[in-house]
């Protein structure tokens, strides 16, 4: 049973992945759109890759150190997705380059 | 193992983002393979029963973000002489 939970949890993260990644290429219209292709890569895929390996080891150190992994993932894909939407603004000219300085 | 190996075939369309098109798009590539890849290693580690080389993709989620975090700057930075 733990087996099956764990396959279908990585085999959910791997799903998002690879349309995240098929769907970033095909997203041509702007780049604030294929921008957030990333996110479901940090913020879903990973964690539910890092639950189902975790769900299939059984908790002790090693699934500490892949939920702490999955975790930092988390913490900083919205970080970098703010970074990036910042340069594509100033690119674009929608801010000043000074912003938020 | 299966999943891992559709990991790596989902990094190609992410490479091929890296590598063409305008700088901003390769730094959206950059991060997706980044990411992509991260996932991967957590596949293969456990496909391997080596469990401490998890730090391998520990170590690649500060360097991904300090790199991402600089060539936003570089990227964003106005050219010299213009």
């Amino acid at each position: 049973m733990a087996h099956d939970i764990a396959l279908a949890l990585s085999g959910l993260g791997v799903g998002v992945t690879v349309l995240s990644c098929v769907g970033a290429v095909l997203m041509r219209s702007s780049v604030f759109d294929r921008m957030h292709f990333v996110t479901p890569v940090t913020s879903v895929a990973c964690p539910l890759v890092a639950i189902g390996l975790c769900v299939e080891e059984g908790w002790g150190l090693t699934a500490a150190l892949l939920l702490f992994i999955a975790g930092l993932l988390f913490v900083v894909g919205p970080v970098l997705e703010a970074a990036m939407g910042r340069l594509v603004g100033q690119i674009e000219e929608k801010i000043p380059p000074s912003s938020p300085e | 193992m299966l999943t891992a190996v559709v990991m790596v075939g989902a990094l190609v369309p992410a490479l091929g983002l890296a590598a063409f098109g305008r700088p901003v798009d390769r730094l959206i590539g950059l991060e997706l393979a980044s990411a992509s890849t991260i996932v991967a290693m957590l596949l293969f580690i456990r496909a391997s029963g080596e469990s401490y080389e998890l730090i391998v993709p520990l170590v690649l989620v500060a360097l991904s973000v300090v790199g991402t975090l600089v060539f936003t700057r570089l990227v964003g930075r106005p050219r010299r002489g213009s």
